[in-house]
């Protein structure tokens, strides 16, 4: 077991990784009632085209299969694992991204036949014909209700109108055509090849006795087994900036028209320390240029091209990424016309000095504040983990971050990488 | 971890001392009667006095400050509890022994709160008409948003039509139509009561000495001697003779059922507690009737959920699902109610359904924010909070008290938001 010392955060965090590859973190904290844990695989929406486990030929997968397969991971031949969790009065649940699939619960008692329970359930697959048609409609319904927010339907055709192929430009649940073709062979194809735990990692925080939490995994893992593992070979697809279509407009049943306008990552490939500084670089410049405290944001909201459901938002990961900035509006041309001029302007931006230190304090100061939830730590470790990052060193580079780090971010402002999608009243 | 409560003239003040978070939390909180007269303005006060100070006369330059504090944070907001409404203001702050540079970030931050309480920035001694107009709008597009979310408007839906003439109406952001008879001086009025009449609560958590908060808030916060007050539930209700049936078409894609009881029960009654568990048995939880029968075993619906509302007593079940279905969706939640009365559940459903709510209490201590909030529930209902007896109240909930209490609930109005008339 490897002990990983955060001085200057006051956490210290223990690794692991066992014989059959899965990585295994612990993070003690001292005095808090709950524990929570997740358990991670490196698999998502978007990876659809992979060589199956033991086989030679690419294959290709109805959409939505991951997130299928989240919601029937829970059920198994002596029962539905969400109730047993109930049982050892634990919270479970789970979700899937683009390119993660989560498992967790938080208990305040029970910590050990819990952790048992989530190792055991999430590797104990258990698909039937039956139980995989009776999920279709559950999922149905899924769709049905994002297909009915707005929020939604913008944030996700915005990236619909940046991406040409790669898979990120579907929805995660997929469509409803989509989920009425899969089958529970496809779903053990995918569930082999992406659930072997050396393309997972759990992750434990709580008050708990670091030994025997560790030695309660060892036990757990070497009484399963698991093929040889050669790692898994999926098809990542890479695009350049330049957008498949530079605006868009959907009619709903809505009073306030809403606005999106996104803009297309260049750098796609980046991993480890070089994305987590490109990362904090946008940051820092979203912020300069957005956040409450810009002269922008003070001059949208003088003109009444923003409301309080104004924001932004920054998604890098390995083969995609973008950023975001969205508001109800009833100016949605102008809001949109305002936003491209200062993202086409960023590219020769100079933040002064002043500034540059005054926003570093202030994601200094969010991020620790993230330290204080166990969830959040949960939530975000295995994404940075996944990206070769490390999530407590990122905290610590908010301080070295240069001028120089974040000018090198300024190319990622090209004209050919912008879209805007507005959502207008029937 | 240590509790310490004192008054001081008309503020009374708690302090919790932990060493268990990076941050300082602190709220300080406006109590007055919900009341149609002034529900609009207080909430338009809530987001007025955190636009502009004397030092900080714009939306920027309060950002930028909270920025330099290490990125502390601030919130405004209006609630309400039964007949009560509160204003609360709430500030979090990084600790400052987690920092390398020597500040006195906590006295700065008193300071800071100390002004957006007491000193904004006024013209001809009224309220900036240019910071309340643009409060104004944004509180505006606040009603409007309802709408935009179908969940939530036919939510709202359900309350008007079965509280059309009841105090409960009131959401806790007031009426779009008071916004136009809103201004700078009668705001500004209201402002002064409120510092006048209103019970206020100032609540700290943190790694703190007593001394340290004490001294501070004596500097910072002085509010005259007032009456308390205290009055939280609305017991106002009405006579259900007939279940109140209503449709909606309007373009969804997934027809939105609502259905709204009156149990009868609110926080301040000795079945409050079987209440509570009733409801985690009906609709909270993986294993609540609601989603392991209507959800998992007939695929109906993809959410399904039962709310209480603590303070008046009323339960709404929420539910989306296929407009084709809407007979046997109801039906069959329905039915769950009635397996509820009749006692067709088991023990070890009402055990897990205790054990997941002490789970859940359990909890709130871990969250600087949700432990203050309970505090305060705690005033409110007269019930100081502890884990322990909160613990030992779901404990005490026993088969027979569900079952009493289930013959209680009346159903009262049915609402449906779908894309065509339903037969």
């Amino acid at each position: 077991m490897e002990k990983l010392v955060y001085d200057t955060l006051k956490e210290t965090l223990y690794y692991e990784k066992l014989p059959n590859g899965l990585s295994v973190y612990l993070l003690p904290k001292k005095g808090f009632n709950k524990y929570y844990a997740t358990f991670t695989t490196k698999y998502g929406s978007t990876d659809n085209t992979f060589i199956p486990i033991g086989q030679k030929d690419y294959i290709t997968v109805p959409d939505g299969i991951a997130h299928f397969l989240e919601h029937k991971l829970f059920e198994s031949e002596e029962g539905d694992a969400f109730l047993k969790f109930t049982e050892y009065a634990a919270n479970p649940n789970a979700y899937t991204g683009f390119n993660r699939t989560s498992y967790l619960f938080s208990c305040t008692s029970y910590f050990e036949e819990n952790l048992n329970l989530l190792l055991d359930f999430v590797q104990d697959p258990y698909f039937t014909d039956q139980n995989v048609e009776k999920e279709k409609n559950i999922i149905a319904q899924e769709i049905s209700m994002y297909d009915d927010n707005p929020d939604w339907r913008l944030y996700f055709q915005t990236i619909q109108n940046m991406y040409h192929e790669h898979g990120v430009n579907v929805d995660i649940a997929g469509t409803k055509e989509s989920i009425y073709k899969i089958t529970k062979e496809m779903l053990y194809d995918c569930y082999n090849t992406f659930y072997h735990p050396a393309n997972m990692l759990l992750f434990v925080v709580g008050d708990f006795d670091i030994e025997k939490t560790m030695e309660l995994i060892r036990a757990n893992q070497a009484k399963k087994q698991f093929p040889q593992f050669s790692g898994v070979e999926r098809k990542y697809v890479f695009e350049t900036n330049e957008v498949k279509e530079k605006e868009s407009v959907i009619k709903m049943d809505i009073m306030t028209p809403k606005v999106a306008v996104g803009i297309k990552n260049h750098e796609s490939k980046l991993q480890g320390k070089e994305l987590m500084n490109f990362e904090i670089a946008l940051e820092i410049i979203f912020n300069y240029l957005f956040s409450k405290s810009s002269s922008h944001y003070q001059y949208m909201i003088d003109n009444e091209l923003i409301n309080n459901t104004f924001g932004y938002e920054i998604t890098l990961e390995y083969s995609y990424g973008f950023a975001m900035v969205y508001t109800d509006t009833n100016k949605p041309e102008e809001f949109k016309k305002y936003v491209i001029d200062v993202l086409l302007k960023a590219k020769d931006l100079k933040i002064p000095e002043e500034d540059f230190v005054r926003i570093k304090n202030k994601l200094l100061g969010s991020s620790l504040r993230a330290l204080n939830s166990p969830e959040a730590i949960a939530n975000n470790f295995a994404r940075f983990q996944f990206n070769d990052m490390n999530f407590f060193e990122a905290i610590m580079a908010y301080e070295a971050i240069t001028l120089a780090d974040v000018e090198k971010a300024l190319s990622f402002f090209d004209e050919k990488a912008i879209t805007t999608n507005i959502i207008l009243p029937k | 971890m240590k509790r310490v409560e004192q008054k001081i003239a008309g503020l009374n003040v708690t302090l919790i001392q932990t060493t268990k978070f990076k941050t300082i939390d602190f709220i300080l909180s406006f109590r007055s009667k919900l009341s149609p007269a002034n529900v609009t303005k207080r909430a338009l006060l809530s987001q007025v006095l955190k636009a502009a100070t004397v030092n900080y006369p714009s939306k920027m330059e309060i950002s930028r400050k909270l920025e330099s504090l290490y990125g502390a944070s601030l919130g405004g907001a209006v609630n309400k509890q039964g007949l009560l409404h509160i204003m609360s203001f709430r500030m979090s702050i990084i600790n400052d022994n987690y920092l390398l540079e020597d500040v006195n970030l906590l006295e700065e931050s008193f300071k800071f709160f100390h002004e957006i309480i007491f000193q904004p920035k006024l013209e001809n001694g009224e309220f900036l008409s240019k910071v309340v107009n643009e409060e104004k709008r944004l509180l505006k597009d606040q009603f409007l948003a309802i709408y935009d979310d179908k969940i939530r408007y036919s939510y709202n839906k359900l309350i008007d039509i079965m509280c059309e003439n009841e105090l409960y109406r009131l959401k806790p952001i007031g009426r779009m139509e008071d916004l136009d008879s809103i201004t700078s001086e009668n705001l500004y009025e209201e402002y002064q009561r409120m510092l006048r009449e209103d019970t206020v609560d100032f609540l700290i958590i943190g790694d703190l000495t007593e001394e340290r908060v004490f001294s501070l808030i004596n500097k910072y916060f002085k509010f005259d001697e007032r009456p308390v007050i205290n009055e939280v539930v609305d017991t106002e209700t009405k006579e259900v003779r007939e279940v109140n049936r209503v449709v909606e078409v309007k373009d969804v894609t997934q027809a939105k059922l609502n259905i709204g009881f009156r149990t009868n029960i609110t926080g301040l009654d000795a079945d409050y507690y079987p209440l509570l568990v009733l409801n985690g048995l009906l609709g909270v939880y993986p294993h609540s009737l609601l989603f392991r029968n209507v959800r998992e075993k007939e695929s109906l619906c993809y959410y399904i959920s039962s709310t209480i509302d603590k303070g008046k007593g009323i339960m709404v079940i929420f539910a989306g699902i296929d407009k084709n279905d809407y007979q046997k969706a109801y039906e069959l939640i329905l039915k769950q109610l009635e397996m509820l009365k009749k006692g067709e559940f088991s023990e070890q459903d009402l055990e897990n359904t205790k054990k997941a709510y002490i789970n859940d209490i359990r909890q709130i201590i871990d969250n600087p924010i949700d432990y203050l909030l309970a505090e305060y529930s705690g005033y409110l209902y007269d019930e100081p909070f502890s884990v322990e007896s909160l613990s030992n109240k779901v404990n005490n909930v026993t088969k027979e008290d569900i079952m009493r209490v289930a013959q209680k609930i009346q159903e009262d109005t049915v609402f449906l938001l779908t894309s065509e008339e339903v037969k």
